[in-house]
């Protein structure tokens, strides 16, 4: 009875003492150094460390911990962590640790292809569960791709081949050790090997002049030429890459005419009566996805005024657009009308486009239409683009050539150099081309006149001109032999912002979401980052434009609270991000579902039962885990207590006791 | 635990049997179990050992080990009617030499003439170590005269003490070597305590536990140190048996408490 008494009392006063600093824990995160105890719904927090930029090669780590946010422990928590790449997931590791904990996961790079990776790293057990985002960048191997390589012709037999390489750089580490091999298969066979200064990493894109080659056009016909290339990645040693083989053709004329001129017919101007064609386009040499203008000069000498009407058919309207569709031009007045070609829907090929004049006086009205050839042809994205423009004028004698070069948003052109070939039968001789526009050389070797232009600087998305007067020109066909190559290698500047992630939610509609943005800023001084987003009508952003401060290597975040209208379904925003010479389009897709119809019904639902009976065995452990601790604790003290007491104890007096009687034992 | 070697060379330069007394002067301590056992472990260690039962009015080792159908015994010893070598019997599990009581003579009583002629031939006997299991009560002085020490049984309650001294006070006064072995050792609040029984006795003191062994060995008629070695009670004895073996032949040393340390092997509070 005594005993159970005291069982209790120890009972009470261990479970006042336990609760007590299970309370005092969670409102107190001070350094305790009392027993830690297992709390089955024990909060924590994970912390994950991943490096921003992972090198392509080799293994990397991700370290995170697991941290309770009370005094608790959680032995083996059960977790995942996710990779996805463009939304699809890549990677995924199952994983298990104990809260508190740090840990590492290993991650060998070679199963990630180069790309922004965004992840998850969730761990759960019954009670709680929590997760961390991890987002990183793998840097993909050097790649290189041959995206032209052309013979600059005509070429002649016996004379030296000139050719063109350009080579795109698609991985973030530069190539190294590049070695250009040609195979010439027809008419005779030839290989050359040719080795090449290291390519800089994407996405940079080196137009290089090989050095010409003799023994490449022994005999008139066409040529069969192949071309690949060799290199390596620095970060990957004893390993060479190799190039797809870029097959092109060239043709080697006979020798059938000397560099002297020859007088070749000239398609006339048209006359119209009383109205003079002071120029009119030739030949236009364009790349797709660019624009580059021309013009009609028109001149009357006559003492009345006319009135003129220009016109394209309606099938190229969107391709070829007047500066004026009618005017009327008054004696001995000039004019000049503006033809603009827009390439964007241009797909490479040779078009011939025809202009209507058609010009009435005293409603006497004469037409005729001028045929521009325009020569379309694709380049690289992060190319330079080299536009020609080929004006006849004063009745022909005469050639305007307006060479435009442009770089885009990525490219920087300094201490460039750009060549314009044109055929040397053009003009007797060099005194007949005036070239101005940008510094200049003129030289004449293997049947050319080259034009050497000096490009200082040229900036991202800038565009200079270069201009050359042709006089008496001998053959007016060979006015489209001329074309323009850039032979300074252009430099691709890194962006300077860098989109991280953005996330939309899923909304209902009329709902509300927010739009969140990360990106980094790398540009090298402060500056301002503007972003606009911008979507579909049925969609209210309550601050569709932003601009937010930005210093160097600074992570940007920006919110576009939005309200969703009546329309469900999938919809495109677009999000415009600039800041000073850079630029950034990303189409956010987003979702749109329908609000739930609140519905009064009764309904019978049948009892979710989750788990296993072993499962709810555990969790009721671990729900009663305190009491049973106390309960134990209270055992263990009560029967140690009661042993204690009731073992032997030394009795003073019992002991005098024995002495006395040991003495009488004694006596005799 | 480390054990003392014995070996037979050490023990063939003594000339005469170590002859051991199991005493007690109050009945039913366990002089039987002690002298029993310990006989056991030191013919385990290697002792030519015989084992003597010369309790007179109440022998039972001959039920101790399974030997009760044994007729010949220390009476029929004593008087002459049967040499040593005749009586003794071996206990087959052990190899142990016994010289068992006679069962049929309920009201013997030893004279002075019997017992010095039955223990002169008992230490003239070709044995390393003769243990004999005594009746309780007062012996004759000639009984004293070969013996080379008395291991005194006791309880751990005042009469089996205070009796315990009283014994102790007569082998004292023979010069006789008397050492105490405190059995049923239970840990409980009415026993006398460790510290008491070591204060008031001059010589070593062992304790054995209280252990459910000792009932169940005899029970079974096999000694408890052969039935569960491992058992609290047999550790506890094969210590006395090793503090024996490192004796014969050696100084005894009064200061080391030897057997089951029943106050250092509680889990809760200290040796008192």
């Amino acid at each position: 009875m005594r005993m159970l008494a005291g069982f209790i009392f120890v009972f009470l006063i261990l479970t006042v003492f336990l609760v007590s600093y299970s309370i005092a824990a969670s409102y107190n995160n001070a350094s305790l150094t009392a027993n830690v105890v297992v709390v089955p719904g024990c909060p924590f927090s994970i912390s994950a460390n991943v490096p921003r930029v992972i090198a392509g090669v080799g293994n990397f780590n991700i370290n995170y911990s697991l941290s309770p946010t009370v005094n608790c422990t959680l032995p083996s928590m059960y977790g995942m962590l996710r990779l996805y790449n463009n939304k699809r997931m890549v990677y995924s590791e199952n994983l298990s640790a104990n809260v508190p904990s740090s840990n590492t996961i290993r991650i060998n790079t070679s199963s990630l292809k180069g790309g922004q990776y965004s992840g998850n790293l969730s761990f759960a057990n019954n009670h709680t569960s929590n997760f961390t985002n991890v987002d990183f960048t793998v840097l993909s191997a050097a790649k290189l791709v041959i995206s032209n390589f052309r013979v600059v012709g005509p070429v002649n037999t016996g004379s030296n081949i000139n050719m063109h390489l350009i080579l795109k750089s698609e991985g973030d580490y530069g190539a190294g050790n590049v070695i250009l091999f040609l195979n010439l298969t027809s008419p005779y066979i030839k290989n050359l090997t040719i080795p090449i200064k290291n390519i800089p990493a994407a996405p940079a894109s080196v137009d290089i002049a090989l050095p010409s080659e003799s023994n490449l056009a022994l005999y008139a016909g066409t040529y069969k030429i192949s071309a690949y290339v060799e290199y390596t990645d620095p970060m990957v040693s004893n390993k060479t890459y190799t190039t797809a083989p870029f097959n092109t053709t060239y043709i080697v004329n006979a020798p059938s005419h000397p560099s002297k001129p020859v007088k070749l017919p000239a398609v006339p101007i048209p006359k119209i009566p009383k109205i003079t064609i002071t120029s009119a386009p030739l030949y236009i040499t364009m790349n797709s996805n660019s624009t580059i203008s021309t013009s009609i000069g028109i001149s009357n000498p006559s003492n009345s005024t006319e009135t003129l009407n220009l016109s394209v058919p309606g099938y190229i309207s969107n391709i070829v657009k007047l500066s004026t569709h009618s005017l009327e031009l008054t004696p001995n007045s000039n004019i000049s009308i503006s033809v603009l070609v827009d390439g964007k829907n241009l797909s490479s090929g040779v078009y011939n486009i025809p202009i209507n004049v058609s010009a009435t006086i005293n409603n006497k009205t004469s037409s005729y239409t001028d045929y521009a050839t325009f020569s379309v042809s694709s380049s690289g994205v992060n190319e330079p683009v080299v536009n020609t423009a080929v004006e006849l004028q004063n009745n022909t004698n005469d050639g305007y050539v307006v060479i435009s070069i442009s770089t885009p948003s990525n490219v920087t052109i300094t201490n460039g150099t750009a060549i314009t070939y044109l055929p040397q039968g053009l003009v007797p001789n060099e005194s007949y081309m005036d070239a101005y526009g940008m510094p200049n050389n003129i030289t004449e070797s293997d049947g050319y006149y080259y034009v050497e232009w000096h490009i200082s600087k040229l900036k991202p998305l800038q565009t200079v001109y270069a201009y050359i007067y042709v006089r008496k020109q001998v053959s007016q066909l060979l006015f489209s032999g001329i074309h323009t190559d850039i032979l300074a290698p252009s430099v691709t500047t890194p962006s300077i912002l860098h989109l991280l992630y953005v996330n939309s939610p899923s909304f209902e509609t009329l709902g509300n979401g927010t739009t969140v943005v990360e990106l980094l800023y790398t540009g090298a001084y402060p500056s301002s980052v503007n972003l606009e987003l911008t979507g579909p009508p049925y969609m209210h952003i309550y601050n569709a434009s932003q601009s937010l401060p930005a210093l160097p290597n600074q992570l940007l975040y920006a919110y576009f609270k939005q309200t969703a209208g009546n329309t469900s379904g999938t919809s495109i925003e677009k999000l415009l991000i600039t800041a000073k010479g850079a630029a950034i389009n990303y189409t956010v897709p987003l979702v749109i579902n329908s609000r739930p119809v609140k519905i009064t019904t009764t309904t019978t639902i049948a009892p979710n039962i989750i788990g296993t009976a072993a499962e709810a065995i555990k969790g009721a452990v671990q729900r009663y885990f305190i009491l049973l601790l106390v309960i134990i604790i209270a055992i263990i003290i009560t029967i140690s207590y009661y042993r204690y007491i009731n073992k032997p104890h030394y009795d003073r007096s019992r002991s005098e006791y024995i002495k006395s009687m040991k003495k009488r034992i004694g006596k005799k | 635990m480390k054990k003392n070697i014995i070996t037979r060379n050490s023990i063939s330069q003594r000339t005469n049997p170590y002859i051991v007394r199991i005493s007690a002067q109050k009945g039913g301590v366990g002089k039987t179990t002690v002298a029993v056992n310990l006989a056991i472990a030191m013919k385990m260690r290697g002792y030519l050992t015989l084992l003597v039962d010369a309790d007179t009015s109440n022998p039972a080792i001959g039920i101790h080990l399974g030997l009760d159908y044994v007729n010949a015994g220390f009476i029929d010893h004593v008087r002459g009617r049967a040499s040593t070598e005749s009586v003794v019997v071996t206990h087959a599990p052990s190899g142990l030499a016994v010289i068992c009581g006679s069962i049929t003579n309920a009201a013997f009583m030893l004279t002075y003439k019997e017992a010095k002629t039955s223990y002169d031939e008992l230490k003239k006997s070709r044995y390393d170590l003769i243990v004999i299991d005594t009746e309780p009560g007062y012996v004759h002085d000639v009984v004293t005269e070969g013996i080379n020490e008395t291991i005194i049984v006791s309880n751990p309650d005042m009469p089996s003490y205070i009796s315990a001294l009283r014994i102790s006070e007569y082998f004292s006064s023979k010069g006789i070597l008397n050492s105490m072995v405190v059995n049923r050792v239970a840990g409980k609040r009415h026993e006398i305590s460790s510290r008491e029984i070591i204060e008031n006795f001059n010589g070593k003191v062992g304790f054995l536990p209280e252990d459910d062994i000792v009932p169940i060995s005899i029970a079974a008629k096999t000694p408890a140190v052969m039935l569960n070695p491992k058992s609290k009670f047999s550790k506890a004895i094969d210590e006395i048996a090793d503090d024996l073996s490192s004796r014969i032949g050696m100084p005894l040393d009064n200061d080391v408490v030897y057997g089951y340390k029943a106050g250092k092997k509680r889990i809760f509070g200290s040796k008192r």
